[in-house]
C-alpha cells in the first residue's frame, strides 16, 4: 500500500467504508437483476415443461449447466488460495484482497450448489440425497464437500469481518436503518477485547489450515465425477491435479478482474495499488504455467497413443468442430494472458485486468470442452437415434439460466460490497500502525 | 487416322489389362452329413469362392439338395440359401422318412445356382447309415467310458473297426478330452474303452457332466455325435454376492473401508467446524459479559 502510515485512521475508514451506488452501480445492479429474472423465468419454463426445453438428450446429458457448475467450483478455490495459502505464508500484500477472494468463493459455491439442482429433472427429489445417502457415489461425496466448503468459507468470511462490523456499528449515521439492523445482528457482541481477538485469530488460523485440504477435496471430487467414468477424454489419473491447477488459475484471473473493478469504481487506488497487480500478475503467471503443464500431460499423452476411442474425441478438439473453441481456450485463455503478465508493463492494472478477463472467459469455455465433447463421443457408435441426439448446442433457456447464475454470483458480490467493506478496515489500520512503528 | 489408331490401341491395351487384372474365381460347394444322438440326421452345406490365393465365404447362394434320385421332385431334401458365412443347414424332411429307412446307404446330390459372385457347381456324397453309442463301463474301481460304432447292413447293425473318434467333456467353447489321448480308433468289435482321468471338473448343481463321443468327417459314415450325462463332476453351487458389501451394493451395504474413510473425514472436518461455532459463541458471550459490566 502507498504510504499508509501517513493516513489517519479516520481517512482509511472513510475511504474503505461501504459506499452507496452511483449511477453506474445502479445500472450494473439493475442489469444483473434483469439477467437473474430472465434466468428465473427460463427455469420456471424448465420446471413446467421439463428438461425437454434444453438441448440435452440421451448422449449429451450434461451440457452447460454442468460446465457452469465445474466453473463455479473452480473459481471458488480462490478463497483458499488468497486467504489461506498467502496468509499462512505470511504474505502481507494480500491483505486487501482477502475479502474479495472470500466473497468470490462464497458466491461461486452458492451458485455451484444451485446450478446442480437446476440440472436435475426432478429437483424435488434432491432431498433423497440427504435422506438416502449412497456413500459409494462420487456425486454424494461432492454434495458433502460442497456443503462443508460453503460453511468453512462463510466462517472465514465472517470472522475477519467482526472488527469491521464494530466500526460500521459505531458510524450509525452513515448507515440506513436496514444496514444498522444487519450490522447489529451480525456483530453487536464484538467489543474488540484482547480475549476476543485471541480467539478470533486462533479460529482464523485453524480455518486457514483446514480450508486447504477441503478446497483440494472439493475440486478433486468434482474431477472424479468425470474420471471415475470410463470415457474418452475423462479416463485419466491426472484429472484431480489438472482440475485443481485450472481452478487456481481461473480464481487468480477472477481476483485480477475484481481488483481492477473495485479499485476503479470504489476509488481504492491507494489500497489496491500497482504493486498488488504486479504481485498478483506474477502469481497468475505461475498458475498458468502449472496449468499449461497439466494440459500438455492431459492432451499430449493420449494424442501420442491415439487409442481408437480417443481418436475421434481428440481430432474433434484439435482440428474438428471444437477446434476454434479449444484453441481459443488454450491461446486466449492461458498462453496470451501468461505472455502479457510475464512483462512488468503487462502487470499494470489495465493489462492485468484484460489478462484476467481472458483467463476467466477461457476457463468457462474450457469447462464446456471438458464436459460435452466427451459425451458426444461414446464408445459405441450412435445408431438409430434422432439427429438431434448427435449434436448439442444449448437452448435459450439453458443460456438464460447459465447467464442468470453468473449474474447471480456477481449480484451477491455487488450487494456484499454495498453492505460491507470490501477491503478489511481494521486490518488495514493495524497494518498502518505496524508500518508507523517500523518507521 | 493416327488418332483412331491410337484410340484403338489404347482401348485394346486397356481391355487386355482388365482381363489380366481380373482375378481367377473358383466356386466351391461342400456337403457334410451329420447325425446327432443317432436320431437327428441333417446336412450342412458350405459355399466358398477361391480368389487368387484366398478362400472366401460366399453368402446368399441358393442350393438344392436331393436324396438318392438326382433332380427328382420327390427326392428333394430342401432348397436353402447360405448365410453370410456361406453356410446352411437342412434336415431330412418327413416325406423322405420311408426312403430313409429302406436303404443302408444314401447318396446326396447338391446343386448351387449361379449368381454374379458364384458359378454353378454340383456336389455328391454317399453315406452309410451308422450309429455311435456311448455308455459307462459298469463295475470296477475306475471310471471308464465305452464308445461303439455300428454300421447298417441289411436289417442288422454290424461293428465298424478302424474308425477314428474323440471322447470329450463338453465345456464352454469346446470339448475337453477325458483320457490321455486326443483320438481313439475302434477295434474289431467296433468299440473303444477310455478311462475318465479328469478329477474335480466343475459340473452342474448335481455335479453332472455331459460327455460326448464324436466321429468327425468320416468318409463312409459322415459326422456322428452322441452324448450322455455322467455324475463325475464336482457339485457347483452358484453363490450370489448380491448382499455383500461392495461399491455397487445398496447404501447400507457400502464397503467398510469406504464407510470408515468417508465418515472419518466428515466427522473430523465437521468436529472442527462445530468447534469453531463454539468459538464464535464464546466470542459472543465475552462481548455480552463485557457489555453488562
Amino acid at each position: 500500500m502507498n504510504n499508509l502510515s501517513s493516513y489517519s485512521t479516520e481517512k482509511i475508514t472513510a475511504d474503505l467504508y461501504p459506499k452507496k451506488f452511483g449511477t453506474t452501480g445502479r445500472i450494473w445492479t439493475l442489469g444483473l437483476i434483469v439477467i437473474c429474472l430472465l434466468g428465473a423465468y427460463a427455469y420456471y419454463r424448465q420446471l413446467r415443461y421439463g428438461l425437454v426445453v434444453t438441448e440435452m438428450r440421451d448422449y449429451a446429458s450434461w451440457g452447460i449447466y454442468i460446465s457452469n457448475f465445474v466453473f463455479f467450483v473452480a473459481i471458488s478455490l480462490v478463497g483458499s488460495l488468497i486467504t489461506a495459502v498467502l496468509r499462512l505464508a505470511n504474505v502481507k500484500w494480500s491483505t486487501p484482497l482477502t475479502r474479495i477472494a472470500e466473497i468470490i468463493a462464497v458466491s461461486a459455491i452458492v451458485f455451484a450448489s444451485l446450478i446442480i439442482v437446476v440440472d436435475m429433472g426432478r429437483p424435488e427429489r434432491f432431498t433423497n440425497l440427504l435422506l438416502h445417502p449412497r456413500l459409494q457415489s462420487p456425486i454424494m461425496w461432492d454434495v458433502v464437500v460442497i456443503g462443508t466448503y460453503f460453511v468453512i468459507s462463510l466462517i472465514l468470511l465472517y470472522l475477519p469481518l467482526l472488527p469491521d462490523l464494530q466500526i460500521l456499528i459505531t458510524h450509525k449515521n452513515k448507515n440506513s436503518g436496514f444496514q444498522n439492523r444487519i450490522y447489529k445482528f451480525l456483530g453487536s457482541f464484538w467489543r474488540g477485547t484482547p480475549e476476543q481477538f485471541r480467539i478470533s485469530n486462533r479460529s482464523i488460523l485453524i480455518l486457514c489450515v483446514a480450508i486447504i485440504p477441503v478446497a483440494f477435496t472439493i475440486h478433486t471430487v468434482t474431477s472424479w465425477l468425470f474420471a471415475t467414468t470410463y470415457r474418452p477424454g475423462w479416463d485419466s489419473t491426472n484429472f484431480g491435479a489438472y482440475f485443481i491447477s485450472g481452478a487456481f488459475l481461473v480464481g487468480g484471473g477472477a481476483v485480477l478482474v475484481a481488483m481492477y473493478l473495485f479499485r476503479k469504481y470504489y476509488r481504492l487506488e491507494n489500497y489496491i495499488t500497482e504493486k498488488h497487480f504486479d504481485n498478483m500478475g506474477k502469481v497468475v503467471v505461475m498458475l498458468a504455467l502449472l496449468y499449461l503443464y497439466f494440459n500438455i500431460n492431459e492432451y499430449l499423452v493420449p494424442a501420442f497413443k491415439m487409442k481408437k476411442p480417443e481418436e475421434a474425441h481428440l481430432n474433434e478438439l484439435f482440428a474438428g468442430k471444437y477446434a476454434l473453441l479449444f484453441w481459443f481456450c488454450i491461446i486466449i485463455g492461458m498462453l496470451l494472458p501468461m505472455f502479457i503478465l510475464l512483462f512488468k508493463r503487462g502487470r499494470r492494472a489495465l493489462p492485468a485486468f484484460i489478462a484476467g478477463v481472458m483467463v476467466v472467459v477461457g476457463a468457462w469455455f474450457k469447462r464446456y470442452l471438458i464436459v460435452t465433447p466427451t459425451l458426444l463421443h461414446p464408445f459405441l457408435p450412435m445408431q438409430d437415434v434422432p439427429e438431434s441426439y448427435k449434436h448439442y448446442f444449448p437452448s435459450w433457456e439453458e443460456w438464460a439460466i447459465a447467464m442468470g447464475s453468473l449474474a447471480g454470483a456477481l449480484l451477491i458480490i455487488t450487494l456484499f460490497a454495498r453492505l460491507f467493506p470490501i477491503i478489511p478496515i481494521h486490518e488495514t489500520v493495524m497494518e498502518k500502525n505496524e508500518e508507523k512503528d517500523i518507521i | 487416322m493416327p488418332c483412331v489408331l491410337f484410340c484403338l490401341i489404347g482401348h485394346l491395351t486397356k481391355a487386355q489389362a482388365d482381363s489380366a487384372s481380373q482375378p481367377k474365381r473358383k466356386s466351391l460347394l461342400s456337403v457334410q452329413f451329420h447325425i446327432k444322438n443317432n436320431q437327428v440326421p441333417y446336412l450342412k452345406v458350405e459355399t466358398k469362392v477361391k480368389l487368387d490365393k484366398g478362400l472366401f465365404a460366399a453368402g446368399s447362394i441358393p442350393v438344392s439338395i436331393y436324396m438318392d434320385d438326382d433332380l427328382s421332385k420327390d427326392a428333394l431334401v430342401g432348397q436353402v440359401k447360405t448365410d453370410p458365412a456361406g453356410e446352411a443347414i437342412v434336415g431330412i424332411p418327413a416325406s423322405l422318412a420311408s426312403n430313409w429307412k429302406v436303404k443302408s446307404s444314401h447318396t446326396f446330390f447338391a446343386h448351387a445356382d449361379s449368381s454374379s459372385t458364384f458359378d454353378p457347381v454340383s456336389q455328391e456324397i454317399a453315406v452309410a447309415l451308422a450309429r455311435l453309442k456311448l455308455d459307462t463301463v459298469a463295475g470296477g474301481t475306475t471310471r471308464s467310458l465305452v464308445a461303439t460304432v455300428l454300421k447298417s447292413e441289411g436289417e442288422s447293425w454290424v461293428p465298424m473297426k478302424e474308425v477314428e473318434l474323440r471322447i470329450g467333456v463338453k465345456r464352454l467353447g469346446g470339448y475337453l478330452t477325458v483320457g490321455e489321448e486326443d483320438t481313439y480308433t475302434t477295434d474289431s468289435t467296433g468299440k473303444v474303452e477310455v478311462e475318465f482321468v479328469r478329477e474335480n471338473l466343475p459340473g452342474d448343481k448335481q455335479g453332472k457332466l455331459e460327455v460326448v463321443a464324436l466321429v468327425d468327417h468320416n468318409e463312409e459314415i459322415g459326422s456322428l455325435t452322441t452324448g450322455i450325462v455322467v455324475p463325475w463332476g464336482v457339485v457347483h453351487q452358484y453363490k450370489s454376492d448380491f448382499g455383500e458389501r461392495s461399491l455397487w451394493a445398496p447404501p447400507s451395504r457400502a464397503p467398510i473401508w469406504l464407510t470408515l474413510m468417508a465418515y472419518g473425514c466428515i466427522i473430523a472436518v465437521w468436529s472442527m467446524i462445530i468447534y469453531l461455532f463454539t468459538r464464535i459463541l464464546k466470542i459472543r458471550r465475552l462481548g455480552k459479559a463485557k457489555k453488562s459490566t
